[in-house]
């Protein structure tokens, strides 16, 4: 097939590169990019919030709370840096020192329960007393929260458990109290705001269950099961508790520690109440999008929230929720597994779900799905779920796979959960084969090929050729796919580059025969822009499947071609940086309107003291004829109108050249009015005067 | 040939004779007129030299001048005591037209001219 050389295209080469660049880059890099929805904590992010946590030279974090924050952060981040002996030893001495907040016992007691500290029985020696006072004090649900939760830490401690139980009944009966009509909670009896945050759940149910009345149970589980209604969705499947306005009173926090607070209570509710709480999938699915948000802590505080939360998910009751990642691209020439990562929030491979793959089917093509429900088999220890994809006839391409996570029902653990179906695409990619690449020059007019040469890929053979414009040159070659069937990649390029540096681009077209150039230099001439000498000559094929995409120099062509005809400017050679190519534009020099051409002045001096003449001779003229003004009344009344009659007129001539000068037409009129009035008086009187003089004359 | 030139010069002659006997009143408004023509004439020539680029400088100054010609005549006219068709019209009346018939022409002159 002979294309000709007008027909063959040119296209811009910035473009080209960018795209050739992309796909090589897509195709080496083996990310995995499918997944289904869910990312676990990434290492940066762990990173990141590890290093907030920063410690006092004393071992503490900053305040108790904020220590016990940093401890547990660390401990869920699995570091071991903390100096837990140091802060073990001066816990009692803090202990120890008069305190009335029992938010500091409770503080306490919770580092010494997450250091597990060997001074437990010490502490709770000491706290035992002050903590019976503050529980029959305590009114408010956080007073009862800390009195409560650090009697529930410190039971395991001292031997005075029992001597809780009434003041226990007590703490009961004020929790009612706090309980809104419809299932919500408030922070104070005469609070009327509710709130989510139903912090008071949390750690009640430490207590062995047969220490809580069934009725109590009873009533706060109507409440809890509410707990969900007041979650907020945000968009793309995101979930959240929205904080209330009374959240102030706690510490404020935000949606991230109201939604810790009701996981955290839920968690526990869940754990004496199993069957109960019942909690839609999609509703954790969508607090796990949230809590794994990125750069959603922005603090130490924010840290321990969203780690705290995390590790709640990653036991939690009513369904864990797992992330379900699968690799992207699968190499025929590496016979590449399917490998599918099911791991938690945090990260920790999950072996108790079964992965099935439903459907994989060829997009763009409407074939039946290459595979259906194929189960996968577990890697041990490595949370990764392989099936073998690839076989012999599998058609390079992307693929819609279609995979489902069940979890595996067992006692002592929960259901895992996925969100749902997960959806995946992968590439199937392969090495492609070169063959019966065939380069010739052949003389226009006869065909017979004057040179002649067969190239093999991989082995670096430096040709020469030589052509005039009365040749051709021609490109032929075959590529093929593993499977022995022709292959047509995306891009199938040939590219002549100058020693100057300036490129030409033609695109090789496909045939049953495989791929063939012509190239026909006497049709060319005139867009090779005239240019002789020696041009490398470069294959560039490309594809999205293709592994070995290349970029291959042929050969070396001395090209012959006639000098460049008189008067045609050559258009200006590429330049070498494409820097230059983008950078500033010649600056535009506007011409404007010029001005016209006046005459010397001298000319229009000359002319002006011409057109004065006439003057001089009127007034000539007018002596010559004997014109007088003796008419002119010199006296009284007549001689003062005379008189402003013509300095009115002046006056008006006066404004008139002023008015030519710098006035406006409007300031001109105004003062024009205002001098006609001046004029018409004394105008009137003299002309009046005048007439009757003359008619006087006339009749006597 | 001969005869023409004398009949011309007979013409010329008697002309000038009748016109000694004008009023000086209305030879000095002949005066006038001949006066703005030669100003008009002088400002033709030179825009014949330089071209008339600013012209509407060059409209403002012939039409002046024209206009102050054209008034005069029409003064003239009035003024001329054979005339018949003015015999009412008092020649301070028609002086007094003439005033401002000019300062209003030379307001439009003025605006005109730039």
């Amino acid at each position: 097939m002979a294309s000709t050389a007008s027909g063959a295209s040119r296209l811009p080469l910035a473009w080209l590169r960018l795209l050739l660049l992309g796909w090589l880059f897509a195709v080496v890099s083996q990310t995995t990019c499918a997944s289904n929805g869910l990312q676990p904590l990434s290492d940066g992010d762990r990173e990141a919030v590890a290093g907030y946590f920063t410690a006092d030279a004393d071992g503490f974090y900053g305040s108790l709370q904020e220590t016990y924050h940093a401890l547990r952060a660390l401990e869920i981040l699995e570091r071991s840096n903390v100096e837990s002996q140091k802060i073990c030893d001066s816990l009692v001495g803090l202990v120890q020192a008069p305190h009335d907040s029992v938010e500091d016992a409770f503080h306490v007691v919770r580092i010494a329960e997450v250091l597990q500290c060997p001074h437990g029985a010490e502490v709770a020696k000491v706290i035992v007393p002050s903590l019976q006072a503050a529980v029959e004090k305590a009114k408010s649900l956080l007073e009862l929260h800390y009195s409560v939760a650090t009697i529930a830490i410190i039971k395991g401690w001292s031997s005075k458990s029992a001597s809780f139980n009434d003041a226990l009944s007590g703490v009961f009966s004020s929790l009612k109290e706090l309980a809104g009509p419809d299932g919500t909670w408030h922070y104070t009896k005469s609070s009327s705001e509710s709130s989510a945050k139903a912090a008071g759940l949390y750690t009640f149910f430490s207590f062995p269950t047969t220490a809580i009345a069934y009725h109590v149970i009873g009533h706060i589980k109507t409440a809890a099961i509410k707990l969900f209604d007041n979650l907020e969705s945000h968009d793309q499947g995101v979930f959240y508790f929205q904080e209330s306005k009374d959240d102030a009173s706690s510490g404020g926090g935000g949606a991230l520690e109201a939604t810790w607070a009701v996981l955290r209570g839920s968690a526990a509710l869940a754990a004496v109440l199993p069957a109960k709480l019942k909690v839609e999938v999609e509703k954790v699915f969508g607090i796990a999008k949230f809590l794994l948000t990125p750069g959603l802590a922005l603090s130490a505080t924010e840290a321990f929230y969203q780690l705290d939360s995390l590790s709640v998910l990653e036991e939690y009751r009513p369904a864990v929720p797992v992330s379900v990642q699968t690799s992207s691209i699968l190499s025929l020439s590496s016979n590449d597994n399917l490998e599918v990562a099911v791991t938690t929030v945090l990260g920790k491979p999950v072996s108790q779900v079964k992965v099935t793959l439903v459907s994989a089917h060829c997009i763009g093509a409407d074939a039946p799905p290459v595979w259906s429900s194929q189960n996968l088999n577990y890697v041990e220890n490595s949370g990764k779920y392989v099936f073998h994809f690839l076989s012999a006839t599998t058609d390079l391409g992307k693929y819609k796979l279609r995979l489902e996570v069940c979890s595996v029902k067992s006692e002592g653990h929960s259901s895992y959960t996925s969100g749902g179906p997960v959806k995946s695409d992968i590439t199937v990619i392969s090495a492609i084969g070169i063959s019966d690449v065939q380069i010739a020059v052949l003389d226009s007019n006869t065909g017979i090929s004057d040179f002649s040469a067969v190239l093999e890929y991989g082995k670096d053979e430096n040709i020469t050729l030589s052509a005039n414009h009365l040749q051709k040159l021609r490109l032929s070659l075959k590529l093929t796919s593993p499977s022995g069937s022709p292959f047509n990649p995306q891009q199938v390029f040939l590219k002549l580059v100058h020693e100057s540096h300036v490129e030409h681009l033609y695109l090789v077209k496909s045939s049953a025969k495989g791929f063939q150039l012509t190239l026909d230099f006497l049709g060319l001439v005139e867009k090779l822009q005239y240019l002789s000498g020696t041009y490398n000559v470069v294959l560039i094929v490309g594809d999205m499947t293709m592994e070995n995409s290349f970029v291959w120099t042929l050969a070396s062509l001395d090209l012959d071609l006639p000098a460049a005809p008189e008067g045609k400017p050559l258009p200006p050679k590429a330049p070498l940086e494409i820097t230059a190519r983008i950078g500033p534009k010649p600056e535009i020099a506007h011409i404007f309107r010029q001005p016209e051409k006046r005459p010397p002045t001298l000319l229009s001096n000359i002319f002006l003291s011409l057109t004065l003449l006439p003057l001089i001779g009127f007034f000539i003229g007018l002596g010559y004829l004997g014109a007088n003004i003796k008419l002119f009344p010199t006296t009284g009344l007549p001689g003062a109108a005379a008189v402003g009659f013509h300095g009115a007129v002046a006056s008006i001539l006066v404004l008139y050249f002023l008015f030519w000068l710098k006035l406006d037409l409007f300031t001109t009129l105004k003062v024009l009015g205002f001098l006609g009035l001046c004029t018409l008086p004394p105008g009137h009187f003299i002309l009046s005067y005048l007439a009757d003089s003359s008619a006087k004359q006339k009749t006597a | 040939m001969g005869s023409t030139i004398t009949d011309a010069q007979a013409l010329v002659t008697a002309l000038r004779s009748a016109y000694a006997s004008t009023l000086i009143k209305l030879k000095i408004i002949d005066l006038y007129v001949v006066f703005s023509l030669a100003t008009v004439l002088v400002q033709v020539i030179y825009m014949s030299l330089v071209g008339s680029f600013p012209f509407n400088a060059f409209l403002s100054g012939i039409l002046s001048c024209i206009g102050s010609a054209v008034l005069a005549v029409c003064l003239r006219m009035q003024v001329n005591k054979e005339n018949k068709e003015f015999k009412d019209l008092p020649p301070e009346r028609a002086f007094a037209d003439f005033v401002l018939c000019n300062l209003v022409l030379h307001l439009v002159i003025m605006n005109f001219l730039g």
